[in-house]
């Protein structure tokens, strides 16, 4: 079983590839899941944007309903937006869990009522992270999450299900890698395009695999090709590929 | 048959790579089923006399010349890279020349990587650009490396018109119109991504004439090109010229 936790498609924009070829590929590859999201990739995300990005990936979920679990995008600095947006998609029309981008950092106190809120549902946050360690790609995105900032949240709380997203996303990885050690609840999504040998089994090495999620970000070949590469045994790519994120999946509580 | 145009050996400076010699890149490249590599010393880059690398690396890869076929690195600014470059090409038998100026300190634009373009074509040496070694986003602060700058590489290119070039590890090409001449031969390692769409495109668009297999082993896992170009569905024609065609006829000494 192949879960792609980290993915993003659209029935709108033409900024990115269309949804039929990107389906198409998914197939290609084996992949019988994929938690999709559409955010709003700038420092402001109105609500009519989110609303709007939602409602793209809605339309995408109609379409591919065997395939495409969504993931609803909030800004959580529009709280009682993001508090209708998580019922309207998460409690209403099932999507799988909710979507941070860096609008904010995860450890940042307006971002404590959705956690909370998803800690009950039992859903999981995807949170884009990085370490860059390029000051023009830095000040691009400010208030990147980096892997001390899911420490600080994964201690006040323990219970939620974080994700911390592609560590193949560009950054420092082994940054990454080092601090999450340190925050045991914290999953680690395989996804982006970097492909650095040995990247995998330093994660399955210091992490573990139990957590692990599989992931591309609409880097197909690179996200399957480097857990198939990867010099792991057998049981721990069946755990990355998909074993871990059914167990999440299967603690959704609506 | 698969030509790997894009391989390393050796050390990586700012982090520890899990293989690192020749004996390890031929059990990656059977693992893989990749018959036959270029290949550069990685830490090479580094020497003050970059010349000492393609010495090591002629003796690292002397017994696997059937499979293992080395690339020349050397720095236009630096002291008697004339009578290393002939060595290479005549000794050492090196048939390629791996250009990388942000680590020798120079720029396409300085005379003196002109002079040594044209001193490696009057030798019969291809001569390979790289577009970066690393993603800069997770540079170390002490890597000098930076992504090529395209305008910089096409000025380049448009004063060698009759000259055939290696283009390995560059993302933003050959859409682009200007770089139709000379001719540039693109490794398809970063055409890979855009949720599966990039690469078929692509080669749609473009055709299989100007795109070579390379996989930047040691450095990055290898699977996820093979995995893209495996997705294609191409004829047998063009895949095979991807795979190796393409670079054996490139390459001095290798398409017969």
């Amino acid at each position: 079983m192949r879960i792609d936790c980290h993915n993003h498609v659209t029935t709108l924009t033409k900024r990115w590839p269309p949804l039929d070829a990107v389906v198409k590929s998914l197939r290609q590859l084996g992949i019988e899941k994929c938690c999709c999201s559409h955010p709003v990739t700038r420092m402001t995300a109105e609500p009519h944007e989110v609303r709007a990005a939602n409602d793209d990936i809605l339309a995408a979920m109609r379409r591919y309903p065997d395939l495409i679990l969504g993931q609803c995008f909030v800004n959580p600095a529009y709280g009682r937006h993001a508090q209708d947006e998580i019922t309207r998609c998460v409690v209403d029309n099932g999507m799988m869990g909710v979507k941070l981008y860096f609008q904010y950092r995860i450890d940042e106190p307006v971002q404590f009522p959705i956690i909370e809120r998803c800690i009950a549902l039992g859903v999981p946050i995807l949170m884009h992270a990085a370490h860059p360690t390029d000051p023009g790609d830095l000040a691009m995105q400010p208030r990147v999450s980096s892997g001390e900032h899911f420490v600080a949240v994964a201690r006040r709380y323990p219970e939620a299900l974080l994700i911390c997203a592609h560590i193949g996303g560009g950054g420092d990885w082994e940054w990454q890698i080092k601090a999450l050690r340190e925050a045991p609840s914290v999953y680690l999504d395989t996804s982006g395009s970097v492909i650095d040998a040995g990247m995998i089994e330093r994660c399955v090495r210091d992490l573990g695999a139990e957590r692990l999620l599989f992931g591309t970000d609409m880097n197909h070949e690179r996200g399957v090709g480097k857990i198939l590469d990867a010099e792991i045994t057998e049981r721990q790519r069946q755990m990355i590929f998909g074993e871990n994120m059914q167990k999440i999946l299967a603690r959704r509580r609506i | 048959m698969i030509f790997d145009a894009d391989t390393w050996i050796g050390h990586w400076p700012f982090r520890p790579l899990p293989y690192r010699t020749a004996g390890d890149l031929l059990r990656q490249m059977d693992k893989h089923g990749i018959d036959k590599a270029l290949v550069g010393s990685l830490h090479g880059l580094f020497y003050q006399d970059a010349h000492e690398a393609n010495r090591e690396l002629a003796r690292e890869t002397a017994r696997h010349r059937d499979r293992l076929v080395p690339c020349a690195i050397l720095n236009p600014k630096y002291y008697g890279w004339q009578r290393d470059l002939k060595q290479c090409r005549e000794e050492f038998g090196m048939p390629v020349l791996r250009l990388v100026p942000h680590y020798h300190n120079y720029t396409l634009k300085d005379p003196i990587a002109q002079e040594m373009v044209a001193a490696a074509h009057e030798l019969k040496i291809c001569v390979a650009l790289i577009g970066r070694i690393v993603d800069h986003r997770g540079r170390h602060f002490l890597d000098p490396g930076r992504e090529a700058d395209n305008a910089e590489v096409a000025a380049f290119l448009g004063k060698f018109p009759k000259v055939s070039f290696l283009m390995l590890n560059f993302y933003d090409a050959p859409e682009k119109r200007r770089w139709d001449r000379p001719m540039c031969f693109f490794d398809i390692v970063r055409f890979v991504g855009g949720g599966g769409t990039r690469l078929p495109s692509l080669i749609e668009k473009y055709g299989a004439d100007r795109l070579v297999f390379g996989s930047t082993l040691l450095m990055r896992y290898a699977k996820p090109t093979l995995l893209a170009l495996e997705l294609c569905r191409l004829s047998k024609r063009d895949r095979e010229r991807i795979l190796w065609r393409n670079l054996a006829h490139l390459v001095p000494g290798e398409a017969g």
